[in-house]
């Protein structure tokens, strides 16, 4: 396997996709080629800095909402009833 | 009544009608115990209770909006789409079932709406995404050799310009890319149910799931790499 084919299947190895033949072949090439398996660990890490940065539910639930759009929200059901 | 290729909708994928109504009678939220709560202010709302729908928009809008805000950048795209949701909720609330939380069914409303929204908002030329797949030599190897990344995940993460990097970024990728990548690596939504959602195939979704990642992470690069100031 190629640099080049690893990278395409990067996301099946990821999500667990890959045929047991396919995945045994990508794994022997991580472990050949330092660069892949550098590449492979920077791309979950940055899914999961992407996961923490962007969805802290903790504080989206303290977060207030805008008063202007509650009364927006509110007047607009009133006029659809 | 949506219709998507390939038939019902499974999970807990909700879908936009083709009419540009949001259709909220495919939702069936995936069931949990956490529902106690939720059913002395559904009774309300379905017994018209004013005050019940306020608490619920009080309540439930953060969370809501912030879904909202992931999927629309443009804040009163993101505040349209939260109203609109509200206002589908009180229309369907009679038809909520007490199995389901009540936070999951507005999420899925909220995702919904964002989407209508999306499609309908006139699009701007997008940069292709092209710019961040990586070049490769004839022989298949890399032309720039990635390296690991020196900084740790606790330290981007509480790094200001770390986390405004990457908001900053999902935010300009193209809509298509930042719809999958918002609603399979934030949203948590399966490659099956984001395609239903997009009306788009799986692989669709894998491909452009795959470049918006891959964007990301270039945009993260410099500064994982301590090589940002």
């Amino acid at each position: 396997m190629k640099c080049r084919e690893c990278f395409q299947f990067i996301i099946d190895y990821v999500e667990n996709d890959l045929t047991a033949e396919v995945r045994t072949t990508f794994e022997q090439h991580l472990a050949d080629c330092q660069p892949c398996l550098d590449y492979l660990e920077s791309y979950r890490l940055s899914i999961k800095i992407g996961q923490q940065v962007c969805c802290n539910t903790e504080s989206e639930a303290l977060e207030e909402m805008p008063s202007a759009l509650i009364a927006l929200i509110l007047a607009a059901k009133k006029k659809s009833e | 009544m949506a219709t998507l290729p390939g038939g019902a909708l499974s999970g807990g994928a909700a879908c936009v009608s083709l009419k540009g109504m949001i259709d909220v009678s495919s939702i069936s939220p995936k069931s949990d115990n956490s529902n106690g709560a939720d059913a002395d202010l559904v009774a309300r709302l379905q017994a018209g209770d004013e005050l019940a729908f306020e608490q619920l928009v009080r309540e439930h809008g953060p969370r809501m909006l912030a879904v909202a805000r992931r999927l629309l950048p443009q804040e009163q795209d993101a505040q349209d789409a939260v109203q609109d949701a509200f206002l589908s909720a009180f229309r369907s609330i009679d038809r909520f079932q007490e199995k389901s939380k009540l936070a999951t069914w507005l999420h899925q409303i909220v995702v919904n709406a964002a989407l209508m929204k999306l499609r309908r908002r006139s699009r701007r030329p997008e940069k292709p995404l092209e710019d961040f797949t990586p070049a490769f030599h004839q022989d298949g190897r890399p032309a720039t050799t990635p390296s690991r990344w020196a900084v740790s995940f606790d330290t981007a993460v509480a790094d200001r310009e770390t986390r405004e990097v990457v908001r900053r970024g999902v935010a300009q990728l193209p809509d298509d890319y930042r719809a999958v990548l918002v609603l399979r690596d934030l949203e948590g939504y399966s490659t099956k149910e984001t395609a239903e959602l997009l009306q788009i195939s799986d692989a669709n979704v894998k491909t452009r799931l795959h470049r918006a990642r891959h964007a990301l992470r270039t945009l993260l690069d410099p500064y994982m790499n301590g090589a940002a100031s």
